[in-house]
């Protein structure tokens, strides 16, 4: 258990699944205000569920987009999680390009 | 006057790939767009020896159509046939009846398989959430059934985000014990990949792509028709990525098309005889393959 000053967040309380933009924007909306600032915070997966790339796209897609891929890294750290599931965000994380119009 | 359409269900080769009777499907679905439309549909399975799960949602889907422009539906069956006693066990007679809710769980008499589901967005962490649950009680407790629940979802938001289906889709997941093996099919009767990219292509200014060719193309990374302001065309990646990690396999029958990805990996795309409405998909997953249950590791922090 932590005892420093930086916030947590419980993925799991800020919404009920993993699969859609609309959850996607939940976690964003929850987020940005840390990443755009700087500000360093923990997120929980605690009893997280599989993470869509529709969830992917509109959650850590949308602060890259917003704030940059290096605020991303540096702002958000993961705790309570499997394995499986941190390396399926540093994957998405390592092959995300600016969005872009399709080949 | 207005006849019915017979539809004579045949199959022979019990594996979970064959799609042999989906060209007669394609027919009985194409007869609802003729000018004089059938004044019932009869569906034949007498003959039917076997009922893929691709067979089934495709079946579905046909006969939601039917149900939506208010047309009856007859199964003409022999009692004795293993393929009713399929479907009455699984209770598929009872869906298009009044007051029946096809978009949740419903219990059915076989303990092999989820629930034939229709396709809507309020089931998707539902059903990925369930059935998560229900093949790792069932079948593989020790099993971590995450790459299934993705699955799933990516073929329902393939569904939801981009199919525009006059009918609502089904999906279906059966788990075959003497195979070791968990089959998905997840069907709509939506315009289809490649009908779908060759409309980003047009608006684009691109020659149009040969059906093969366009899903072939969907599949690549980054590749996004665009049809919800956050996709990025990673859905389609995810999903052959995943089942090839798990060397499952994974046929998309779309259009014109048929893409098959064998368990090394290998991928190849054949032009069909048959015009298929929409798309269908199938993933076949061995559990033995499937990794261990993890734990959550609950003093670890992980920075990107």
């Amino acid at each position: 258990m932590t005892t420093d000053s930086i916030p947590t967040l419980a993925l799991m309380s800020i919404v009920t699944g993993t699969s859609t933009n609309a959850e996607g924007d939940a976690l964003h909306i929850a987020l940005l205000p840390y990443v755009q600032s700087g500000r360093v915070v923990r997120l929980s997966l605690h009893n997280a569920t599989p993470m869509a790339t529709s969830f992917l796209n509109a959650s850590f897609g949308q602060l890259i987009d917003a704030c940059g891929l290096n605020a991303v890294r540096a702002s958000i750290r993961l705790v309570q999680f499997v394995p499986s599931h941190a390396q399926r965000l540093k994957a998405y994380l390592d092959h995300y390009l600016p969005f872009a119009t399709a080949a | 006057m207005a006849l019915p359409y017979r539809l004579t269900l045949t199959s022979t080769d019990a594996t979970p790939h064959q799609l042999s009777f989906i060209p007669d499907l394609t027919a009985a679905y194409q007869a609802l767009l003729l000018q004089a439309r059938p004044s019932e549909l009869v569906i034949d399975v007498s003959e039917c020896k076997w009922l893929s799960p691709g067979h089934l949602v495709a079946l579905a889907c046909l006969v939601e159509a039917y149900h939506n422009k208010r047309i009856a539906v007859k199964m003409d069956v022999a009692t004795d046939n293993e393929v009713h006693d399929y479907l009455r066990a699984i209770h598929f007679f009872e869906y298009w009846k009044p007051n029946f809710n096809r978009r949740t769980f419903t219990d059915n008499d076989l303990d092999t398989n989820l629930c034939l589901w229709q396709v809507d967005g309020s089931m998707i962490n539902d059903y990925a959430r369930r059935a998560q649950m229900y093949f790792a009680q069932q079948h593989v407790p020790d099993k971590n059934l995450d790459v299934l629940g993705l699955n799933w979802v990516e073929m329902f938001n393939n569904i939801c985000d981009h199919a525009s289906s006059p009918v609502q889709g089904y999906c279906f997941t059966q788990y075959y014990p003497n195979r070791q093996q968990l089959v998905t099919a997840v069907c709509d009767f939506g315009i289809g990949i490649p009908t779908s990219i060759n409309s980003l292509w047009q608006k684009q200014h691109k020659a149009r792509l040969a059906d093969t060719d366009a899903l072939r193309a969907a599949l690549r990374r980054r590749m996004t028709t665009q049809s919800t302001p956050r996709n990025r065309g990673f859905g389609l990646d995810s999903l052959t990525t995943s089942v090839r990690s798990l060397g499952g396999e994974l046929t998309i029958l779309s259009n014109f098309a048929r893409l098959q990805q064998l368990p090394d990996g290998a991928i190849s795309v054949q032009p069909t005889a048959h015009y298929f409405e929409g798309t269908l998909l199938i993933v076949t997953l061995n559990t033995a393959n499937l990794p261990a249950v993890e734990q959550e590791l609950l003093d670890e922090e992980f920075s990107f």
